[in-house]
Parts: C-alpha cells; sequence; structure tokens
C-alpha cells in the first residue's frame, strides 16, 4: 500500500522539478522565436525553459485562473495591461514589434496592387477578436480599401492555424506573421509581399514578468536576459523589429 | 450572434442524424448478421472516433479535404465551393465523429432481435427488405432512437474537429462550442455562461431520455 502511494507521488511530480525553470506562455506568433530564445538561454544560463503556446487571449484567462506561469510573451500590449492593473504582473515591458506579411501562391506576383488580387479571394486572417494580428490584418485589408465584406474572410483560432491553412493548401491567400514565414516556406513555396508597417496600429507586443514568479530566480535571469543582444538579434532574426531601448 | 450559432448547430446535429441513420442502418443490419471474416475490421473501423482523439481526425481531414487532395478537388470542381470552412465540410467531419453513436445502438438492438423473426416473416412471404422494414426495424425502434438521439447530441458538443477544419464563420463554421470557446477568449462570459448551461441542460435531457427509454413503455 505504501509502496503503491510512493508511486502514484512520484508520478505526480512535474518531470522538470529538479531543474532551474523559467515556464514560458507564448502567443502562437512568437512560439519559433521563443524556442530560438530558449535555446540561447539555456545554452547560457543552464535554466532549462518549457513552453507553453497559443492565442494571447487564452493565455490571458489562462493566467488569470492560476495557470502555472512565469513569464507571458503576448501578441499585443493590451493583454500585459491588464494583468499589470490587476496586481497578476511584477513587471512588463516591450519585447518585439510585430510584422504582418501577405501569402500568395507561388508565380502569383502581389507586388502588383493586392486589391485587384485580393477582391473576392479567400483569405485567412486571424479572428480580429482574439489575435491582435487579426486586428491588424483588417486594418491593413481597409487601408488597401477592402472592407470585410469585399473578401472572403477565414478567422483562424490564432495566426498559427492561418499559417497551417495556407501550409495545406486550404487557403490560397493569407495575412500571416513574418515570424511564422520561414516554418511556412519550409513546407510550401509561396510568394510574400511585406505589409508596410504604416498600414496598421503598431502591433506592439509586450512581455510580462507575473508576480506569482516573483521569487523564481530562473525567471528573473530570463527577464534580464530578454533585453540583451543576444535575445535581441534572435528577435530580428524571426521578422520583428525590435523597440528602442 | 448566439443564436446564428444555435441553429447552426442545430442544423448541423440534424442533417448528419439524418445521413447517419441512413448509412448505420444498412451497415449495423449486416454486422448484426454476418459471419465474414471482416466483421471485426469493420467493427473496429466504426468504433475509432470513439478512442481517437478529434485532432487526428482534423488534421487527416483538413489533408484530405483541401482543394489540393483528391476528396477536396473534386468536391470544388462539383460544387464551386471547398469543403473546409464550409458546411459540407462540416458534415463530412460529424458523420465520421458521431459514426459510433449511431452505429452501436443499432447493432446492438439488431442482434437482440429473436433469431426466427426474420425466417418467419420469410415463410409468410415477405421480402428480404419487406421483412427489414415491416418486421425488424419497428422491434428495433428503441435502438434506432437512441442512434438517433445520441448522434444528434454528440454531434451538437463537437468541438476539435470543427475548430481545425471550420474556420470559425459566422453561420457556416461557428458552431456552439466554437462560440464558447471564443467568448471565453474573449472575457464574454454571458455568453459563455448562456451557450455553455444551454449544452448542459440540453445533453443532461438527451441522456435522460436515452436512458429513460430503456426502462418505458417503450421497451420492446
Amino acid at each position: 500500500m505504501v509502496r503503491l502511494f510512493l508511486i502514484i507521488w512520484l508520478l505526480a511530480q512535474p518531470v522538470t522539478a529538479l531543474a532551474d525553470t523559467v515556464r514560458l506562455a507564448v502567443a502562437a506568433n512568437a512560439l519559433p522565436a521563443a524556442e530560438a530564445l530558449a535555446r540561447a538561454f539555456t545554452d547560457e544560463t543552464g535554466d532549462a525553459v518549457s513552453i507553453a503556446h497559443g492565442a494571447t487571449g487564452k493565455l490571458y484567462v489562462q493566467i488569470t485562473r492560476g495557470a502555472p506561469f512565469d513569464i507571458f510573451l503576448s501578441a499585443d500590449s493590451a493583454r500585459p495591461e491588464r494583468l499589470m492593473r490587476e496586481g497578476l504582473g511584477r513587471a512588463s515591458k516591450p519585447y518585439a514589434l510585430g510584422r504582418l506579411v501577405l501569402v500568395a501562391p507561388e508565380g502569383v506576383d502581389p507586388q502588383s496592387a493586392p486589391v485587384d488580387l485580393l477582391r473576392g479571394q479567400r483569405i485567412a486572417l486571424a479572428d480580429p477578436a482574439l489575435a491582435p494580428y487579426g486586428v491588424a490584418a483588417v486594418e491593413t485589408l481597409a487601408a488597401w480599401g477592402l472592407g470585410l465584406d469585399a473578401v472572403q474572410p477565414l478567422l483562424a483560432e490564432n495566426v498559427g492555424q492561418v499559417a497551417v491553412w495556407l501550409s495545406t493548401g486550404n487557403a490560397d491567400y493569407g495575412l500571416l506573421a513574418a515570424s511564422l514565414l520561414p516554418d511556412l516556406r519550409a513546407r510550401r513555396d509561396v510568394s510574400v509581399l511585406a505589409v508596410a508597417d504604416d498600414l496598421h496600429a503598431p502591433i506592439a507586443q509586450d512581455a510580462v514578468w507575473l508576480a506569482s514568479a516573483a521569487e523564481v530566480p530562473a525567471a528573473a535571469r530570463f527577464w534580464d536576459w530578454l533585453g540583451s543582444d543576444t535575445a535581441t538579434a534572435i528577435l530580428v532574426d524571426h521578422g520583428y523589429d525590435v523597440p528602442a531601448r | 450572434m448566439i443564436w446564428d450559432a444555435v441553429w447552426l448547430s442545430l442544423r448541423l446535429s440534424a442533417v448528419t442524424t439524418v445521413i447517419l441513420l441512413a448509412v448505420s442502418l444498412p451497415l449495423a443490419w449486416w454486422l448484426a448478421n454476418t459471419r465474414n471474416r471482416l466483421k471485426p475490421l469493420i467493427e473496429a473501423l466504426t468504433a475509432l472516433p470513439l478512442v481517437l482523439p478529434p485532432t487526428v481526425l482534423g488534421f487527416y481531414l483538413l489533408l484530405l479535404m483541401s482543394p489540393d487532395a483528391p476528396l477536396g478537388g473534386f468536391w470544388l470542381r462539383l460544387t464551386g465551393d471547398t469543403l473546409t470552412f464550409n458546411f459540407a465540410g462540416l458534415v463530412v467531419a460529424s458523420c465520421l465523429y458521431s459514426l459510433p453513436f449511431a452505429v452501436q445502438p443499432l447493432q446492438t438492438a439488431f442482434a437482440g432481435l429473436p433469431s426466427g423473426m426474420m425466417q418467419a416473416a420469410a415463410t409468410l412471404g415477405a421480402a428480404p427488405f419487406d421483412a427489414f422494414r415491416s418486421v425488424a426495424l419497428p422491434l428495433a425502434r428503441r435502438g434506432v432512437l437512441t442512434a438517433g438521439v445520441l448522434s444528434f447530441a454528440h454531434t451538437l458538443g463537437e468541438f476539435g474537429v470543427v475548430l481545425m477544419v471550420g474556420g470559425n464563420i459566422p453561420g457556416s463554421t461557428r458552431v456552439i462550442s466554437v462560440e464558447i470557446y471564443s467568448a471565453v477568449e474573449t472575457l464574454e462570459y454571458r455568453t459563455a455562461h448562456i451557450l455553455s448551461a444551454g449544452l448542459l441542460v440540453s445533453s443532461f435531457a438527451v441522456l435522460v431520455l436515452v436512458y429513460g427509454v430503456g426502462r418505458s413503455r417503450w421497451r420492446v
């Protein structure tokens, strides 16, 4: 009986409990960058990094309900502000400015007047109600003179799903986070137009050091390291602009 | 907004249930009566959606129903519309997803029929289909009702597959469960409460109906 309880107790232990670990909650668009950041951070400090990813809105709700995360890399600045107001954040700071790209089928030249190209087309974009990249996508279409009723919008749960639909051929056109472009290109040949950043409000992505992790040393180390030159280089490499320091 | 999702889910469940009953009646009858060596394989195939996560089904459907794939391309040429992100695609997904909920109650009901019944009907001159329709089906009505109700209820609660192949399009693929998911993420807890409570109560009612049928005058 004792042995049975011991086994159950052992099975119930988190696998990473022994190592010094920082637990990241990462917006879908930032997942590839966060994985690269995690590798570099682990190399430098020896701390382990665990990454949970999803739509910013979903992660926010999970955090307000006590999800076990130390640092939240959001896709916007609204949720981080909210967390700070609610006393759930210890500190917040911008870590990246998101860039948007228009993806078109291979051989199509999106440089030539995207308006005519896109009118009436099925376009995958993140749901603006859920994802900041969706808001920027809608603003971009509007700047091109296209309301959502002028195209057939396919609303993805987060910007990662836009990449899935594009890579599986379920959508020909899409407004995608530049950070997800390398993963898409590894699976499918597409042509791409970088969306000028004055077509939409800046996608200011903030990070939050959660109050529940105030005493986690690895979280403190990651927080400082996030502003380092190494981290900045990785973010730029993944298609982000980095906010001026 | 809410009622769009409710109406869509009800429509999806109704269409799925009708198609599933049409497919499952002959399939379940065959399964209940055959001595074919392939029977365990077919039974296992039908039961797969019970044990597979919806993500497996969603992943394969996303690939199969893509305009690039034979199935998705065929549908596109036939109807001018893609299967993914469309009501038709959700019907395909739901039929696969809820198949065991239709087949298994029917198979159990058919297998439980007194074995001499069909022979007796045949002796009296009934053609096989006539005997099935006027003898087997009425006797198995409890199974038919259970299959229909369970298929309907299970489709009503479908989530994972729809999220993967649906595209969250109001009035076309934004079903109740997806609407709840979006409502929670955007902190519209009122909407989430209304829809969740609605599903909870209706699912409970459906199960009471199914279990109640077992011991009431419906009993054969």
